[in-house]
């Protein structure tokens, strides 16, 4: 039966509590947002390609191993409403999380980022943690006339103040959404954000090394999120509102790696994966390496071993 | 169970007779090894008609000038039915004769003489058996049950997986709660329980090993769903469990065998029917003797849905998608005279493999057959054939005997099958009105599926099954029932035959005003 890594499978909060559980990785099978539909499919997806749960080869930390991983199952949805649908993801990501256990999200479209942050908030509270957010897309529209889409999570979340503009850190925006008047309103807000523009124009390993600076300054916990639009179509031709020349597999991986491990987590969420435009699968596949990555820093971190550790036998044929 | 009814035709008790030997072992043969649990002595049975050796070549004296250089040996070896294989008929033989000079007849048969020989097994140049490494430690690891004490504690039943009344957990079959032990099954009261067999060694394309029965798990969202045809809900009527997958290894058939036939038989035992979602066909070999096991040896029948008759045998395994009919019969769980064929249509079997078929006294309805006769007729009669006596029935359904327009992600695909619209009413109607213990659903190979059709296809051909099933249990067991209700919108006698129907639902609609006044 396909859970997501293979996890054990834990139904209640009771579950949770007596399995110690580390993580809680949870199906947000949402399928409304403003791009391809599909995203409903996402989490099955991802569970059916079980691909999370690999050894890291840079640290040889396999996540769950160290950690205590769990399939918590889907947060039940209304097909027809993003509106009626947020309550209940909230109040179930705060339950969730007020059993110590990381939240971790899979969608889903992008308008559950917001009940995803706002659910953590209840239980740790607004502008207690920062949030970074991998998106091609800013999310910051203001005047749409509904009150809550992919289009708007991160505006939401801001003007009601569940995180700081100072502690938002947005990376590789890019295509269509991204206007000048968006940009002056995250400026406006002090957003930290980094466009594709920067990563050309200042080379991508300055700015990926800028972006781990700031978080490092920032607060100590962050909500960490992925849209999964923020990779290359090359590699993640599935996502929902795929946008050309975005980042690479691998610098996510990489970013997201270090920043798990760097910081405590308090809930993840990679969101708007359409496996229906991806018949090779390729996509879930990155799509699971995105999550493992993150599993794969919080055992790092739980493991006490730096951020950026190499295993002597990884590198050099292990001979240096 | 009686070997034959009297109803059988007169040629069928012939061949209860020639059935009669192979039922006792030959004390004079080989051991049997181990994995072969039946009746029969081993090797198999000789007289297998198929076997025989095609007929000799009578050379005229015309061509003796140029079989000067051959031995007396090499002479007879040229007459034999083994120099056929690469000779043909008498005429070719003497045409390809004439062409040649002696030396050049003589090294063409020693070159014919050595292919023989080299394709046979010799003791001492040939492996007899496929060797293990008996010295690892961990040699059966990958089929150990976890011991129930390192579960944590919990009531045995199926365990619900979803937080909203059957939704929102992980994916399994039809969203079916998860059964993992017979105690589970035995309180649960569970009527189907269904096993993933990811078994991937099949020959054509290859990848139906767990991917497959992930995929069906993905897809299967609508297996227990009510249905329009007869207005029943299956799920409602029955207790329906994912079992979850069972161990297979999959660099051996014959290893996996034996515990794929362990896991079925305690689904027996349980007293639920068991079915299998595959995996490749090999695999309706453990199923039906497992049910064998606990119902008795020749007392089920097999219904085999299939474009290939898979009774082959005569290479160097004993057991393939190609071979699992001839195995059960030849271990003598099934009678020949118990099977049922449907749909077949592959290149073979040939006259060889037909004459076999008919003196075993097995049914067959091939596709030719349904060109002929047409689709109905060929159904009804199908359907009386597996309901009689109320015989202990197994389906056993390859994919691939629908078209590859419905199922193009098979193993092995032959065009000109059977439509979804076929398929749904017999598989509905078998387990309706037969006596199904148990079903498979074998051969799905997701890698070729792109689409999902194949995948949602398969689905509703299990759901089907389980409609029928359904239907069974509440007594729907009339010839081809179907809702009076549904079948069409009944407010007038357009085809003549529904005018009960209308007295009967405007008599329930007056007493129904009566009451209301």
């Amino acid at each position: 039966m396909p859970t997501f890594g293979g996890a054990n499978v834990a139904i209640w909060p009771e579950d949770l509590v007596a399995g110690n559980v580390d993580v809680a990785i949870i199906g947000v099978p949402s399928n409304a947002g403003s791009g391809r539909r599909d995203s409903e499919n996402g989490p099955n997806e991802m569970r059916g390609l079980n691909t999370i749960a690999v050894t890291d080869v840079q640290s040889l930390v396999e996540p769950f191993e160290t950690l205590s991983v769990v399939d918590y199952g889907d947060f039940s949805m209304d097909m027809f409403s993003v509106h009626r649908s947020i309550g209940h993801v909230a109040a179930m990501v705060a339950e969730t999380a007020e059993t110590g256990a990381i939240p971790m999200m899979v969608g889903g479209d992008t308008s559950m980022l917001y009940p995803g942050v706002s659910g953590v908030a209840r239980v740790h509270g607004n502008g207690s943690f920062g949030l970074l957010h991998f998106s091609a897309h800013a999310d910051a529209e203001r005047n749409d006339d509904h009150t809550i889409s992919d289009r708007q999570a991160v505006f939401r979340l801001l003007n009601e103040g569940v995180v700081e503009g100072g502690e938002t850190v947005q990376v590789g925006l890019r295509g269509p959404s991204v206007d000048a008047d968006t940009l002056q309103w995250l400026r406006d807000n002090n957003v930290r954000y980094h466009t594709m523009a920067e990563f050309r124009q200042r080379g991508s390993e300055a700015v990926l090394q800028r972006i781990l600076q700031e978080v490092e300054s920032g607060p100590d916990a962050y909500f960490v999120s992925i849209d999964v639009s923020v990779i290359d179509p090359v590699e993640m031709i599935a996502a929902g509102r795929a946008a050309y020349d975005g980042l690479g597999i691998e610098q996510v991986t990489r970013t997201l790696r270090h920043v798990c491990a760097a910081k405590e987590i308090v809930g993840f969420e990679i969101t708007d994966l359409a496996p229906m435009l991806d018949w090779s699968r390729l996509s879930v596949m990155h799509a699971n390496a995105v999550l493992n990555a993150c599993l794969v820093g919080v055992a790092l971190r739980k493991a006490g071993l730096d951020p950026d550790y190499v295993h002597p036998l990884a590198l050099d044929h292990g001979q240096q | 169970m009686t070997l034959l009814s009297v109803e059988f035709r007169p040629a069928l008790l012939l061949l209860a007779a020639v059935a009669a030997p192979f039922a006792t072992a030959q004390d004079d043969s080989p051991a049997t090894p181990e994995h072969v649990v039946g009746v029969q002595p081993y090797p198999f049975d000789t007289v297998d008609p198929r076997e025989e050796d095609p007929p000799p070549i009578e050379l005229p004296d015309s061509v003796a000038p140029k079989l000067e250089l051959l031995t007396p040996e090499q002479i007879e070896f040229l007459s034999s039915g083994d120099a056929r294989r690469f000779t043909g008929s008498v005429d070719d033989t003497v045409e390809a004769l004439e062409e040649r000079t002696p030396e050049e007849v003589r090294e063409w048969v020693e070159v014919m003489q050595q292919v023989v020989d080299q394709s046979r097994y010799v003791e001492g140049r040939d492996l007899p058996n496929i060797p293990f490494n008996t010295e690892s430690p961990e040699f059966n690891a990958w089929r150990i049950l976890r011991p129930r004490s390192m579960d944590p504690q919990r009531e045995s039943g199926p365990v619900e997986l979803g937080r909203y009344g059957g939704r929102g957990g992980p994916p399994t079959f039809g969203g079916f709660p998860l059964a993992l032990s017979q105690e589970d099954l035995v309180a649960g009261e569970v009527d189907v329980a269904i096993l993933g067999a990811p078994l991937n060694m099949g020959t054509g394309w290859r990848d139906s090993g767990e991917r497959a029965t992930v995929e069906l798990r993905l897809h299967s969202r609508l297996m227990g769903s009510h249905d329009q045809y007869v207005q029943i809900h299956p799920s409602r009527v029955l207790n329906v469990v994912d079992y979850g997958d069972v161990a297979v290894d999959n660099d051996n058939t014959e290893r996996s065998m034996r515990h794929v036939r362990e896991i079925v038989r305690e689904i027996v035992e349980a007293g639920a029917i068991p079915m299998i979602v595959g995996g490749d066909h090999s695999l309706e070999y453990p199923n039906v003797a497992a049910l064998a096991d606990v119902y008795g040896k020749e007392n089920v029948s097999v219904i085999h849905f299939d474009s290939h008759y898979d009774a082959w045998w005569g290479d160097a395994h004993l057991i393939s998608h190609g071979y699992p009919v001839y195995r059960l019969i030849n271990e003598g769980h099934v009678r020949a005279a118990d099977y049922i064929q449907v749909g077949l249509r592959s290149t073979g079997p040939d006259k060889s493999g037909f004459d076999w078929m008919r003196e075993q006294g097995m049914r067959y309805h091939t596709m030719a057959e349904v060109e002929l006769r047409g689709w109905d007729a060929v159904l009804d009669r199908i359907v009386a054939e597996a309901s009689e006596e109320g015989r202990k029935l197994h389906i056993s359904f390859d994919i691939d005997v629908l078209d590859p327009a419905f199922t193009v992600a098979t193993g092995t695909p032959v065009p000109g099958g059977l439509t979804m619209r076929e398929s749904i009413t017999i598989v509905r109607r078998l387990c309706a009105e037969s006596n199904v213990v148990g079903f498979d659903l074998v051969e799905f190979h997701p890698a070729l599926d792109p689409t999902y059709a194949t995948a949602l296809n398969s689905v509703h051909i299990i759901k089907a099954c389980l409609t029928g099933i359904a239907m069974n249990r509440e007594g729907m067991t009339g010839e081809h029932y179907l809702s009076p209700l549904s079948s069409e919108h009944a407010v007038d006698d357009y085809y003549g035959d529904r005018q009960e129907f209308l007295d009967a639902t405007r008599a329930e609609e007056e007493a129904e005003e009566e009451d209301q006044d």
